[in-house]
């Protein structure tokens, strides 16, 4: 599997605007919005959890 | 530019280089009623910072001009703010950056973790600070 070097405070930055827009929008009252907002809210949350990981082996 | 405003609305500087972050924390606290005032980079911050009379101030580490510590330094080498500023938050992504045990020292009041903190959880941290009633 190919490894990816990344700045992790330019990434987590990044990551974090995407979380903060997703928790606004989790707020809309559609079902259907709200499931396709959590996956995408549990999946950038995936991805914040992988770098701050790794940017403690660092 | 907003001015103090005379209801006693709490004035809010927020240094973050990063433009979404910046203009969603300040969304979200002016709709909590309070007077948000923002800088993109270090150096605009501290000039901001050293005239003075914040009831908060959120401070981002990482500033393109000056970083957040150098600022934290710089004010405290130079002279007084004109108006006095309430307590400095130090504004980080890891819950294990160096800065923030330099900031300590050099006089923050508390950080938060961008990365951890829904906006809801911003807002009552803010108002923590700020000794408001939630």
């Amino acid at each position: 599997m190919a490894e990816i070097s990344i700045n992790s405070h330019y990434f987590l930055g990044k990551l974090t605007i995407i979380r903060n827009c997703l928790s606004l929008l989790a707020k809309d009252k559609s079902p259907e919005r709200k499931k396709l907002v959590k996956m995408a809210y549990d999946t950038n949350q995936e991805l914040i959890d992988q770098v701050k990981e790794a940017a403690k082996n660092v | 530019m907003k001015q103090k405003d005379k209801n006693g609305q709490k004035r809010i500087l927020i240094i973050e280089d990063e433009q979404y972050l910046r203009e969603l924390y300040q969304e979200i606290l002016e709709d909590e009623g309070f007077i948000i005032e923002t800088a993109s980079d270090g150096m605009d911050g501290y000039v901001k910072m050293a005239k003075g009379g914040y009831d908060l101030i959120l401070l981002d580490v990482m500033l393109p001009r000056m970083d957040g510590l150098e600022l934290l330094a710089k004010l405290r080498k130079g002279p007084k703010p004109k108006k006095t500023n309430g307590p400095i938050v130090l504004l980080t992504n890891l819950s294990k950056d160096m800065a923030i045990s330099k900031g300590k020292t050099l006089g923050i009041s508390g950080y938060l973790i961008k990365s951890d903190l829904t906006p809801g959880e911003i807002i009552e941290k803010v108002k923590g600070y700020l000794k408001i009633k939630i």
